[in-house]
């Protein structure tokens, strides 16, 4: 054989090469192109047998059960009222809700993150009592998105029943603060009553998670137990902190001020303080400004003018202190040197708006009554 | 019976209104985004127009303000549907020119009787 030969053959065996890649991306492309279409045509024919099934749960029969989950769970948590009740209603009726059920075992972890999200926008009283055990379980599960999908859906479900088991989650760092701040407060705005307990629990993330819930959801008759947080570590003082101000009673005025004289204290170096929360060690003149900022921003959103003098004295801090302070002074005056002062948060509670203007009882918060 | 343009780039949220109003009587159609619904709205006359807020090439203020602008559209009665619930949302809502403010989750059968009373007030 001569080069000549060699190089016609190798350069036959390219081509030939190169034409077999070429088809092969093709028909890759194409089978792709066929697998979408058909499975945008399944997407578009269970969107519509989920709304038919408004009418009549046997427009379900026979679809994949992964796409009609898929579009319950969206239209689901964009509904609210009757039309949401009913579609539940309904997919219970068509056995889309015991599927769910099934699959929150299923070995892929995308599976039981959808079925876990189906059960929270499902679940009505009766069914709660055997879901709050099956979606407990998964606060356990390996995969930490099925986790944080199975808290959303126990705080959708808003049975106190399932504030332990979130707690222990959040005690052993299996779901994240945040979503089970979230869990939590939905299901405090349902039924609070078992979330105070959780104020002395031993851990402290499970504290500072409580206590800013219970101040978003307006518990003003525990404030007392939240202001003895201001003695706790600075993750959980913080927490109190915010959530004395989102719950507006002047009656823990005196408390923020004393918080607000021991912080001004350390930044002067004046030693020892009463409070882990508001200690001076290892902590950067970073920290202690944004705590002190933490605190005129509370009694700002309290309003109550007993602070001004003390506000004052923040004037000649850095110049994010001071600037803090002068906005909280501008609205606590305007608020009037007469304003009523009695420790009791039925008659002295205010709910002020971004103005600090409209001042209106605080009656219809949650515990006031 | 009634022509209504729902202007939302989710296609469940398109679906679950068109069948909702369809079943109320009204005849819907839909574009999914901002520019395709101006579009719509130059090319016909609707008796209501829902928008959302968040979507691709225009916002909702946007399109809103804009069909406010189109000669012959000016009082078409326009319905915000969005997730934005913020009070300074609404605030902007209102004042591109909606007439109504519908928050997301919504119930269908609210936004329904709101459809029905902007209708009615159009007649008037």
């Amino acid at each position: 054989m001569t080069i000549a030969d060699g190089f016609g053959i190798a350069l036959v065996v390219v081509i030939v090469a190169v034409v077999v890649a070429v088809l092969a991306i093709v028909g890759v492309k194409l089978v792709r192109a066929r697998t979408s279409r058909r499975r945008e045509s399944a997407i578009e024919d269970g969107r519509r047998a989920v709304l038919l099934a408004f009418d009549d749960p046997r427009a379900l029969d026979g679809l994949d059960p992964e796409i009609v989950e898929a579009i319950a769970v969206r239209m689901l948590s964009q509904l609210r009222g009757s039309d949401r009740d009913e579609l539940a209603s309904r997919l219970d009726e068509a056995g889309v809700v015991a599927a769910a059920r099934d699959r929150l075992r299923d070995r892929r972890p995308g599976r039981r993150i959808q079925a876990a999200d189906l059960l929270g926008l499902c679940a009505d009283d009766e069914l709660a009592d055997d879901l709050i055990d099956e979606l407990s379980e998964r606060l356990d599960d390996r995969d930490l998105d099925v986790r944080q999908s199975a808290a959303r859906a126990l705080g959708r479900i808003g049975d106190g029943r399932a504030v332990p088991a979130l707690v222990q989650a959040l005690t052993t760092r299996q779901i994240s603060v945040n979503t089970a701040g979230v869990a939590l407060l939905r299901l405090g705005a349902e039924d609070p009553g078992p979330l105070p307990m959780h104020l002395r629990a031993p851990h402290p993330r499970v504290r500072a998670t409580v206590a800013e819930v219970l101040g978003e959801l307006g518990e003003v008759h525990v404030r007392h137990e939240i202001a003895d947080l201001l003695h706790d570590d600075p993750v959980v003082w913080r927490s109190a902190v915010r959530a004395l101000g989102q719950l507006q009673v002047n009656d823990v005025v005196p408390r923020l001020v004393l918080e607000l004289e021991i912080l001004l204290g350390v930044d002067e170096g004046d030693g020892e303080v009463a409070g882990e929360g508001r200690s001076s060690a290892g902590r950067s003149r970073v920290e202690l400004d944004s705590d002190t900022i933490l605190v005129i921003e509370a009694l700002r959103s309290i309003g109550d003018p007993s602070a001004i003098p003390t506000l004052e004295s923040c004037r000649d801090r850095s110049s994010r202190v001071a600037a803090a302070a002068d906005r909280a002074i501008r609205v606590l005056d305007r608020r009037g040197p007469d304003r009523p002062f009695t420790g009791d948060p039925q008659t002295t509670a205010t709910v002020e708006g971004a103005s600090g203007a409209d001042v209106v009882p605080i009656g219809a918060a949650k515990g006031a009554a | 019976m009634s022509d209504i343009l729902v202007v939302d780039d989710d296609p469940d949220i398109c679906a679950l209104v068109s069948f909702k109003l369809e079943q109320a009587g009204h005849n819907v159609t839909v574009a999914h985004d901002g520019e395709a619904g101006l579009e719509a709205v130059r090319a016909q006359d609707w008796d209501l127009i829902l928008l959302d807020w968040m979507m691709p090439r225009k916002t909702g203020p946007e399109v809103s303000r804009e069909i406010r602008t189109i000669e012959g559209r000016e009082n078409v009665p326009v319905i915000m549907l969005t997730a934005k619930a913020q009070e300074s949302d609404i605030e902007i809502g209102f004042a591109a020119g909606a007439d109504d403010y519908v928050v997301k989750p919504f119930s269908p059968r609210e936004l329904s009787t709101r459809v029905t009373a902007a209708l009615a007030r159009r007649v008037g």
